[in-house]
């Protein structure tokens, strides 16, 4: 066996464990869906998606809002204002800000 | 009496446009005004919501306010055209663009729309042992990767995944004070695993693998790839790595004859 | 998991089936007759939903209240919405199958919500078309309710109750009775709620809702976000009296309690459909 094909075997061995790994403990026939529950599945991952047409049933079905008037929205996640909150990394910065300004006079 | 076709697009326009509340002329009355105006509110309201749900992060970073007015404009210019709201918002990183908006909104609204995306995606296949074994005994010229339904590949210039953690409801730590995003060559891996969707950034030899995996070239062709061009990358271990069972397996194979 | 045939749903109480209380139903599961749920939200072709309401669907009967089908519009059926219901239905197997009596879209564009109908011969020609088409593609029979409406169309020449009743005479669809929705009406309008029932055919009645509402200004608005209120009990007392026992879901959409609380509106409701047994003829 020349140095080329050992590395071959090598990564398709690797091959062989990876999908070991992601198979679990299925036993389907070859192409076939998997149509067992993973023992550890998380019944509630993502839930906030499984509902969206809540939205559409009745007014108000989502998001658990129950005032009209959207104007004084609370901030789901900022204790501090926005201002503040761009000096401390470059995830916003001050011309992101102007730039945002910018886009709600073209609204 | 207008014909029924006529009363609808004209309660319509009133609910989108709002210019000239009154449906028709037996409606320019104090009370069906009224009733039009709280059917207005309540409709765009809805809107606003789903795009809540749709887009948490972007909006924890850019606050209730921009967060509000941004989805007000999205409605006036993309309307909903499907029954089923979840279709709804998917334009939303192409408005950013087109207002000029920064890089980073724009690349998180799109990371936030595949994530979206992969909470109702087919399930990806799990192989059998079996089968396993079957792949052991095949040259590896006949056998083909496949991009499994539960990925999505995002070529991303800015790591917004660190700022999808920070302002994850669960994360712990300020959020992203102090946190620097620069430029990066590479992309963006985003699957579901078991439900959870992970996010994990590609260097620019793993994006190139990966894109070979999605072309759905042999098991031959990716590794010469990897053995030709990418002699500091293990590539068994880059798979393994890949076959995670918690964050999602990204890849299958098919034998062909 | 493949189901051949939908479970029987007695004339007792359900839940509505909402994701913030997957968690809740898979851990210690409710003593609830059925549950009902809003099909669009399962259209995916995998993940946490599908995988969640399959587990449910084992140990529960559901019904199918759909909310995007847009029966009063005078756009035709969406064909991948109405595929999609198939497939969808076709894989739980519900017992019953429900939309709207109002329209949500018009020229393709969508409104997502539950907008009010003139009552015309011109409507009603329309919704029984559009409802003929709906069963026979479906090889079901489906329910139609009854929505709050916070306009009065002026054109409209027909009262609601007749309406709905022409629509099951010519259709042979049935009927979902929401009683919240029959008092919030009534009230918005200075409508007699009763008059309203009386003109509903009994027969066709297969199914009840009973919610909650709030108070918006001058409106009632059908929130769906409370409990039920007194006046609407009274109006589900008058309703099993004049209908007979019926299935009946509390239905509560925005405001989510926890479990517990749906269910014990679900056990009051047990309590008076247990009564109807109980009164001799």
């Amino acid at each position: 066996m020349n140095a080329k094909t050992k590395k071959n075997a090598v990564v398709h061995s690797a091959l062989l464990v990876a999908l070991s790994l992601a198979g679990g403990q299925a036993v389907h026939a070859a192409g076939a869906k998997a149509t067992e529950i993973p023992p550890d599945w998380q019944p509630c991952a993502g839930v906030a998606k499984a509902g969206m047409n809540d939205c559409a049933s009745k007014l108000h079905a989502c998001a658990g809002l129950s005032k009209i008037d959207n104007e004084a929205d609370s901030y789901v996640y900022m204790p501090k204002g926005l201002c503040e909150r761009i000096a401390k990394g470059t995830v916003l910065t001050k011309e992101d800000v102007k730039k945002m300004m910018e886009m709600q006079k073209k609204m | 009496m207008p014909p029924l076709h006529e009363l609808q697009r004209a309660f319509a326009a009133a609910m989108m446009e709002g210019k000239g509340l009154t449906v028709t002329t037996s409606m320019r009355t104090g009370p069906a005004r009224r009733s039009l105006a709280l059917y207005r509110r309540l409709i765009r309201n809805n809107y606003v919501q789903t795009l809540k749900i749709t887009y948490p992060v972007l909006r924890r970073l850019i606050g209730g306010h921009y967060f509000n007015v941004f989805a007000r404009g999205y409605l006036k210019r993309y309307p909903s055209t499907s029954g089923d709201l979840f279709a709804y918002g998917q334009h939303f990183p192409l408005f950013l663009l087109q207002l000029e908006s920064p890089r980073v909104l724009i690349e998180l609204a799109r990371l936030e729309w595949a994530c979206h995306e992969l909470h109702q995606v087919a399930d990806s296949p799990l192989p059998s042992q079996e089968w396993i074994q079957t792949l052991a005994t095949v040259d590896p010229s006949a056998v083909t990767f496949r991009l499994n339904p539960t990925v999505r590949l995002l070529r991303c210039v800015l790591p917004v995944h660190r700022v999808w953690y920070a302002l994850q409801p669960e994360a712990d730590g300020n959020g992203i004070d102090g946190l620097s995003l620069s430029p990066e060559e590479g992309g963006l891996l985003v699957t579901r695993g078991r439900g959870k969707i992970h996010v994990r950034s590609l260097s620019p030899n793993q994006w190139w693998l990966l894109q070979a995996v999605r072309d759905r070239k042999t098991v031959a062709v990716v590794e010469c790839m990897a053995r030709e061009f990418m002699p500091d990358l293990d590539l068994a271990q880059f798979l393994t790595g890949l076959s995670d069972p918690v964050m999602g397996p990204v890849f299958s194979l098919e034998i062909h004859p | 998991m493949t189901l051949h045939c939908p479970a029987p749903i007695p004339a007792r109480a359900g839940i509505g089936l909402r994701s913030y209380h997957f968690r809740e139903i898979m851990e210690s599961p409710p003593p609830v007759a059925w549950m009902e749920t809003h099909p669009e939200n399962y259209f995916g072709e995998g993940g946490t939903a599908l995988r969640t309401l399959e587990r449910i669907r084992v140990d529960y009967p559901l019904s199918f209240h759909g909310v995007g089908l847009s029966l009063g519009s005078t756009d035709s059926i969406d064909s991948t919405h109405l595929r999609k219901l198939k497939e969808v239905f076709d894989r739980f197997q519900p017992t019953f199958v429900s939309e709207h009596l109002s329209w949500s879209s018009v020229d393709g564009r969508f409104l997502n919500d539950l907008l009010p109908l003139p009552y015309t011969e011109e409507s009603l020609n329309l919704v029984c078309a559009k409802i003929d088409e709906t069963q026979t593609e479906l090889q079901r029979s489906m329910l139609i309710e009854n929505v709050t409406q916070y306009l009065t169309w002026p054109d409209s020449t027909i009262p609601e109750a007749e309406f709905m009743a022409e629509v099951v005479r010519r259709t042979g669809c049935g009927i979902l009775l929401d009683l919240n929705n029959v008092y919030v009406n009534a009230v918005n309008f200075h409508l007699d709620p009763v008059r309203f029932l009386n003109a509903i055919p009994s027969e066709a009645v297969q199914e009840i809702h009973l919610a909650g509402f709030d108070r918006v200004g001058r409106w009632l608005v059908d929130t769906h976000g409370q409990a039920v209120y007194p006046e609407v009990w009274s109006l589900y007392e008058w309703a099993l009296h004049h209908f007979g026992p019926r299935p009946t879901l509390i239905e509560w959409d925005t405001n989510l309690p926890p479990l517990a609380e749906l269910v014990e509106q679900a056990s009051q409701a047990d309590a008076m459909l247990g009564a109807c047994y109980a009164t001799p003829a």
